[in-house]
């Protein structure tokens, strides 16, 4: 029930996305948000969740341009660390690197999706009457099966190349440190990204850093 | 009620979003359900040249609806504002939703997320959806009452410089959650705040010069590494 | 990245222009070529209230800027200009150098153009004129910096759009 409950929120998050509403259910750290508590390891997935997000957050969809499907990235990741003991260095870097590697497949079928929208368009088109509801209702449909089939069969594909891959070194390791030094280091892009003027830039962050140390 | 109608149809607006006529397609059909709300017959012809190539920020596109119907009532350009005002409302909802807003959010869930996935949840959608829907509700009403000049109600607002106010904060609130993660989850310890400024100053280093994917597994395998031979 | 960047937009001021182009290099000076914006104080209006507070948005007709540009006033600085067509782009040719960094980002689909890239839509006279400007100078199509460039050099290929 829950893996079925998580493939129809990955048809949401896929017309979230790149269909409708545009609600910000697809974030990374809302989907890691949702999947840790439908699969009960809500720790694990925010800071899953956290890496995917930094990513996410400077690849923007300015314009025409496709971002990298860090929904996916995240979906994959958190159902990949609920359903396996994932606890040795070697497991988290194989876990994260398959999710990011499938970020391009899936991200690939975006593209594929915007094609199939236009193709349908000079359908219409062509006709000299375009039914605007109908590409609508497609586009909408097509967008969630895309959510269900692909982010279904990546994750599926990830979990059958992390047991055919996965070492056998055993030491164990905390997730959390080794999400937060990824996550600091992705920081450094954030700020980066974020335009401030550079002194005002560190100076505000160096003084969010001393409140966060000194407040909490 | 057929307002209302109208503002959830431009939820769906986006849905045959291609690189043909990008958002042209759902324009077109909104332009329908717009003008039958303000009592203008639109002829076939016309709904069909509304299918052409249009593409702005979403949740601005309200704004250029109203507007196109105001100027389509008095006999104006409406098409000509829609492609000035498309362009323009591109480049100030990609600057603050994308650029600013969605940082922010994400800092403060982060933050409140910690302990409660929950308030952490709650908070994005909440924040996020607070500014996104009401320029969405409110756009259409505006653009409708003030036309093609509807830039002075953003000059108004001084709407071109919020993205700058909320990357101010943003900056402060990511050192504030890097503190908070680090004092949470690890605590003082002088090898790991080490490696960790290292890392920030690696990632401020190469930010512009690498893509994040690819600098991303770099450090996945160098974290990989050091966290098993170090055993911390 | 060279500091005078000649990009063909066809929306002129947009998102992928702002977030791309002028944050990401922090860029301060926007010089916007049409005779359609300039004189027209709405247009002006619009296109300056887009920008980021601190960027300097100067408006001219292809002619003054023709006649008026000047590339020292910009030595130190970013400077872009923004043209809305190949045709301009063409016309501006003559203060074209290898200082410049000239850029093909946003050709809407028209009726009648060829697919050049995803975002460019260019008709067999307007690929001509790109190609007489490739003879003397590098042409890109890049619509955000942090995204791979494509250099224009195969003429043939990008007549029959197989860029």
């Amino acid at each position: 029930m829950t893996f079925v409950l998580a493939t129809l929120f990955a048809g949401l998050v896929s017309v979230d996305r790149f269909a409708a509403f545009n609600f910000m259910l697809s974030r990374p750290i809302v989907v890691s948000f949702i999947l840790g508590l439908l699969f009960g390891n809500p720790q694990e997935c925010f800071y899953i969740g956290l890496v995917f997000e930094a990513v996410g957050l400077i690849d923007v969809p300015f314009g025409t341009r496709i971002p990298k499907e860090d929904s996916f990235g995240a979906f994959a990741a958190c159902t990949l660390f609920a359903i396996l003991p994932i606890e040795h260095a070697d497991e988290f870097v194989l876990g994260f690197l398959l999710s990011i590697l499938f970020m391009f497949p899936v991200t690939l079928s975006c593209t594929i999706g915007r094609t199939l929208n236009k193709k349908l368009f000079l359908w219409q088109h062509k006709k000299g009457k375009v039914n605007t509801e109908l590409l609508l209702t497609l586009g909408l449909f097509l967008a969630f099966i895309r959510g269900v089939i692909v982010y279904g069969l990546g994750t599926c594909l990830i979990y059958l190349l992390y047991n055919h891959l996965h070492g056998y070194l055993h030491r164990h390791i905390n997730l959390f440190l080794f999400a937060i030094m990824i996550f600091t280091f992705l920081s450094g892009y954030i700020l980066r990204f974020l335009s401030v003027r550079s002194f005002m830039k560190y100076a505000t962050f160096t003084a969010g850093l001393i409140a966060g140390w000194a407040l909490l | 009620m057929k307002i209302l109608w109208l503002l959830i149809k431009s939820l769906f607006y986006q849905a045959n979003l291609n690189h043909e006529n990008m958002q042209g397609t759902g324009f077109s059909s909104m332009v329908k359900s717009a003008a039958k709300a303000k009592g203008v017959d639109l002829d076939e012809d016309t709904i069909y040249n509304e299918t052409a190539y249009f593409h702005t920020h979403p949740y601005l596109a309200n704004f250029i609806l109203g507007m196109w119907v105001k100027e389509y009532q008095k006999d104006g350009e409406p098409d000509f504002y829609k492609k000035v005002y498309s362009s323009a409302f591109g480049a100030l909802g990609d600057s603050f939703f994308w650029h600013s807003l969605r940082p922010l959010c994400f800092i403060v869930a982060a933050i409140l997320g910690f302990n409660s996935p929950v308030l952490g949840l709650v908070t994005y959608l909440v924040l996020y959806n607070m500014l996104s829907l009401a320029f969405r509700f409110t756009g259409f009403s505006i653009g409708y009452e003030m036309g093609r000049d509807v830039i002075v109600f953003f000059n108004r607002i001084n709407f071109n410089r919020w993205s700058s106010y909320l990357d101010n904060v943003s900056k402060f609130m990511l050192g504030f959650l890097l503190s908070f993660l680090v004092k949470e989850s690890v605590g003082f310890n002088p090898l790991i705040l080490g490696v960790l400024t290292v890392y920030l100053l690696i990632g401020l280093a190469i930010g512009r010069k690498l893509d994040i994917v690819f600098g991303l597994v770099g450090m996945l395998f160098i974290t990989g590494f050091f966290l098993y031979f170090t055993g911390v | 990245m060279k500091k005078v960047i000649f990009r063909v937009d066809d929306r002129l001021i947009h998102g992928q222009v702002i977030e791309g182009w002028v944050k990401y290099f922090k860029i301060n000076n926007v010089v916007l070529v049409s005779d359609r914006v300039n004189g027209d104080p709405l247009q002006t209006m619009i296109y300056s209230s887009s920008l980021p507070p601190g960027t300097n948005l100067t408006i001219c007709s292809m002619a003054e800027f023709l006649t008026s540009f000047n590339f020292k006033k910009y030595n130190k600085d970013f400077v872009l200009v923004l043209v809305e067509s190949i045709d301009e782009l063409y016309e501006a040719k003559g203060l074209l150098n290898e200082d410049v960094y000239i850029n093909i980002g946003c050709v809407a689909c028209r009726e009648h153009k060829i697919e050049v890239s995803n975002t460019v839509f260019l008709n067999p006279a307007e690929i001509e004129k790109v190609c007489d400007i490739r003879d003397d100078y590098e042409v890109f199509i890049h619509k955000v910096p942090w995204e791979t460039s494509v250099e224009i050099r195969n003429f043939t290929d990008l007549l029959e759009g197989n860029l």
